[in-house]
Formats: structure tokens, C-alpha cells, sequence
């Protein structure tokens, strides 16, 4: 008796998952909107921090409410990746055009001790000094933001020079949600789409 | 490393109230557990290696390196999933445990375990096809690469699949390893002995896909940021060596232990 009713319970067990993913799947098509870039609506927290700016002011997550948000982490004595993505944001903000207002681009530094806000201000004055900010602070604050978004920020073993960090840039709404990814590979006009969408809807 | 360095080493770099909860209480009970009932030194030892190992992979800065670089995340999985279970497994903790609660705790643990439901769910659980499949299972589910990617991105699923581990692994490797008098887990030392040979090859063989696989699968690692700095696919081998290599290695010392144990029973007669 009661191993018979083991296996009725696997069994529900079994087909109540399945009908889950099942609902699941049916209800993310059944929304019908596909973004380009890959969505992670619902899987990162809300946009949060408290941080120094590039202009010496203290600046929060409120200081953008209402527009799009593209952070980045990242340092200014980066080779490799940093520049790509600075000059491809900027890149991108010249062609979104009169869009370009609702969109704020974070540069969060994982290297405060030479990121000074100085530094930070001339290093963005190179892509896009109207847009674009520079972050830096405490290494608490910035411990906290870098592990919200699971972002690496530690020097890499056996290079004294290069520091670790995340190569995506995340995308927030003008609620501060994280929403969208962006993988180095993923096309200037998938972004541009995407922004342009999620400017729209909200308007 | 200085002292302070030291110190830091021992901060979570994501702190989980339940895990620390979890194992100070479970720390508290065996060692009031201990004064009351007597507990021979070699199980003790092992249950003390185990619990103190899942702590130091959950909660410590080596958490860190096991979000931000493939193969120290299969470490972690191996401590979670294989060697801090199978350790604890071996110490036998629960007559301990149950001696170091509160009387109306046992009283409530003794009600709840023999509960209808929670008898049922154990019978399935212990039931050795169902065991055997949910171990890799499991192992299978969290490798998939698009889930793998969001649970190392959303915390709630990453702390799910710790969880899920740990627990699975605990049921298996107590089940395999213990020759219990009562049902629903008293099964023979042969099927037991067949169970954890019949989780080797399919670890062997995820070792081996992700070992040989030409092309990055787990992209999050990179995307994240990588903690040494490796390339991705030195990155992904090592992994797929850890799953090949000493997490099939868990199965045959259970297989040595329990043959062991069968000898040294048998021979008065």
C-alpha cells in the first residue's frame, strides 16, 4: 500500500514539474515580445548603490530613475575590453540621436584606488562626457553593487596589472529593473532596437 | 598572507542566515548529542570534516571563486555534493543529533518523520532507481547550459541549487553508505553497492562531453569575469576532469567501505 502510493506521489511530483515549465513556456509566449538582446527580466535585483560621481558629487540609483540605465564595470587602466565597450557606447548614443536623452551610461570602476573621480572625469571626457558617468566610492559600496550583478572586481592571479571584471553590460529600465544583457558579440543594432523599445514603451 | 588577510578569508562573500543557522544548530545538537550518548572517536571525526567542508565551500571567500571560474565551481559541487555528504554519511550523526535536542523537539522531529507524508516522500526518495536517478539528475539539470547560466546569475536559484545538492547528497550517500535495520532503507549491501556504481559512468560521461567539447558552453564565467584569469575552454576541461575523475572516485571508496564492512561481518562465521 504505501509503496503503491510512493510511486503515486512520484508521479505527481513528476507531472506537476512538468506542467509547470509547461505553463511556464506557454506564458513567456504568449507574451509575444521578443527582445534581441537576452533577457533576464526578474533574475538580477533592482538597481541600488550609493557612489561618488566623476564630478566629486554623491549619487544613488534616484539620481537616474526615469531613464534607461547601461552600467558597465570596469577601470581605466583596462586595455582590452573597457575602451571596446566605451567607444561602441559612445558609438551608440551618437546614433540613437534624440533618443540618446533617455538613455544614462554607468561606468562603475573596479579600481578606486587609481580611479580617483579626476581620473574617471578625463578617462569618460574621451567617449561621451554628456552621458555617460563615472563611478567610484568606498570599497564597501562598490563591494556591494559589484556582487548585486555578480561581477567580478579582484586582481588576477599572477598579473599584477589586469583585474578581473565582468565583459557584459547590463541594461535597466527607467524603473531601475534589470532587464537586458549585453554579450561582447551582440550586434550595435541589436542595442540600438532594444533601447529604442524600451524608451518607447515607457513613453 | 598577513594575518588580517587571513581573517578575510573567513568573511561569505554571500551570506546565507539559513546555511550559517543551519550548521551552528546542527554544530550544537551533536555536540550536546555527544555528552549524553557516547560516540566513538572515528565517526566523530567524520562528521566534524564534513560539516566544517560544506561550510568552508558556502560560506567563505572561496565562494567567490567558485561563481567567477568553472572548475572551482565543480569543486564546490564535489564538496556539496560528494565528499562533505559522504563524510557526514560515515559519522552517522543521527542517533547523536536526536540525543542532543530538547525532549519536545525529539518529540516533534519523532512525529513529523513518521508523518504519512513525510513517510511517503522518504520511501520514494529511498527507493534505489529513484535515488540514483535524482543523484545525476541533478547533476545533469544545473549543467544544462542555458539553466546553469541563470542560476549562476539569479541568487535564489544559486542558493536552490546548493541546497539541492547538499540535501541530495545527503540522502544518497547515507542510504548507500549505512546499512540501516529499519524501512524503507534497508537495502543490501549488493544493491547498494550497484547503486553507486550505477551513478559512475554517467558522471564519466558528462566529465568526458564537457572535457571534449570544442567550444565554450558556460559563457557566464566569462562574461562575469573570470577570477584567474584562464582561458575559457582550460577553464571548462578542468572542470570536466573534476566531474570525470574524483567525483566517479567518491563512488568506488563507498563501493571499498561497504565490501569492507561485509567482510569484517562475515567472518566470525
Amino acid at each position: 500500500m504505501a509503496r503503491k502510493l510512493s510511486w503515486l506521489f512520484g508521479i505527481a511530483l513528476i507531472s506537476g514539474f512538468l506542467f509547470m515549465i509547461f505553463i511556464g513556456s506557454a506564458y513567456r509566449m504568449g507574451t509575444g515580445k521578443e527582445w534581441q538582446l537576452m533577457d533576464i527580466a526578474g533574475h538580477l535585483p533592482y538597481l541600488r548603490f550609493s557612489l561618488v560621481a566623476d564630478r566629486g558629487q554623491l549619487v544613488t540609483e534616484k539620481d537616474y530613475r526615469g531613464d534607461v540605465v547601461l552600467l558597465y564595470f570596469g577601470f581605466t587602466k583596462c586595455e582590452d575590453e573597457c575602451p571596446i565597450t566605451m567607444l561602441r557606447l559612445s558609438r551608440i548614443m551618437q546614433r540613437l540621436g534624440q533618443d540618446a536623452e533617455h538613455v544614462r551610461l554607468l561606468f562603475i570602476t573596479v579600481d578606486p584606488e587609481n580611479d580617483t573621480p579626476q581620473v574617471l572625469h578625463q578617462y569618460i571626457a574621451a567617449f561621451d562626457p554628456e552621458h555617460m558617468a563615472g563611478l567610484t566610492g568606498g570599497s564597501r559600496d562598490l563591494e556591494a553593487i559589484v556582487k548585486r550583478y555578480r561581477a567580478a572586481n579582484r586582481p588576477e592571479h599572477g598579473k599584477a596589472d589586469d583585474i578581473s571584471h565582468s565583459n557584459v553590460m547590463y541594461i535597466f529600465d527607467q524603473l531601475g529593473q534589470a532587464r537586458l544583457l549585453v554579450m561582447p558579440d551582440d550586434s550595435d543594432e541589436k542595442i540600438l532596437n532594444d533601447v529604442r523599445r524600451m524608451i518607447h514603451d515607457a513613453s | 598572507m598577513t594575518q588580517v588577510d587571513m581573517l578575510k578569508w573567513f568573511i561569505p562573500w554571500e551570506p546565507s542566515v539559513t546555511v550559517i543557522a543551519v550548521s551552528v544548530c546542527s554544530a550544537a545538537l551533536y555536540i550536546r548529542g555527544c555528552a549524553r550518548c557516547r560516540q566513538h572517536f572515528i565517526p566523530k571525526i567524520f562528521f566534524w570534516l564534513g560539516l566544517i567542508s560544506l561550510y568552508i565551500v558556502s560560506q567563505t571567500d572561496f565562494d567567490y571563486y567558485a561563481e567567477h571560474e568553472f572548475f572551482m565551481h565543480r569543486i564546490q559541487h564535489v564538496v556539496l555534493h560528494h565528499l562533505g555528504p559522504f563524510l557526514i554519511a560515515l559519522g552517522r550523526p543521527g542517533t547523536a543529533l536526536a540525543a542532543g535536542m530538547p525532549a519536545a523537539w525529539r518529540r516533534c522531529a519523532e512525529k513529523l518523520l513518521r508523518s504519512p507524508p513525510v513517510q511517503i516522500l522518504t520511501g520514494f526518495m529511498n527507493n534505489p532507481v529513484i535515488a540514483v536517478l535524482l543523484f545525476i539528475g541533478l547533476i545533469v539539470f544545473w549543467l544544462i547550459p542555458p539553466i546553469h547560466f541563470i542560476a549562476m546569475l539569479d541568487w535564489r536559484l544559486y542558493r536552490l541549487m546548493n541546497w539541492g545538492m547538499a540535501i541530495n547528497g545527503l540522502m544518497f550517500w547515507n542510504l548507500v553508505l549505512n546499512n540501516y535495520a529499519v524501512r524503507p532503507a534497508n537495502l543490501s549491501p549488493a544493491c547498494r553497492i550497484a547503486m553507486m556504481l550505477a551513478v559512475i559512468p554517467p558522471q564519466i560521461v558528462i566529465g568526458a562531453l564537457l572535457f571534449f567539447t570544442p567550444y565554450e558552453l558556460y559563457p557566464i564565467y566569462s562574461l562575469c569575469g573570470r577570477a584567474f584569469g584562464m582561458s575559457a575552454l582550460a577553464d571548462q576541461q578542468l572542470g570536466g576532469l573534476i566531474l570525470w575523475i574524483p567525483a566517479a572516485m567518491m563512488s568506488v571508496i563507498g563501493v571499498l567501505m561497504v565490501m569492507g564492512k561485509e567482510w569484517m561481518s562475515r567472518k566470525p562465521t
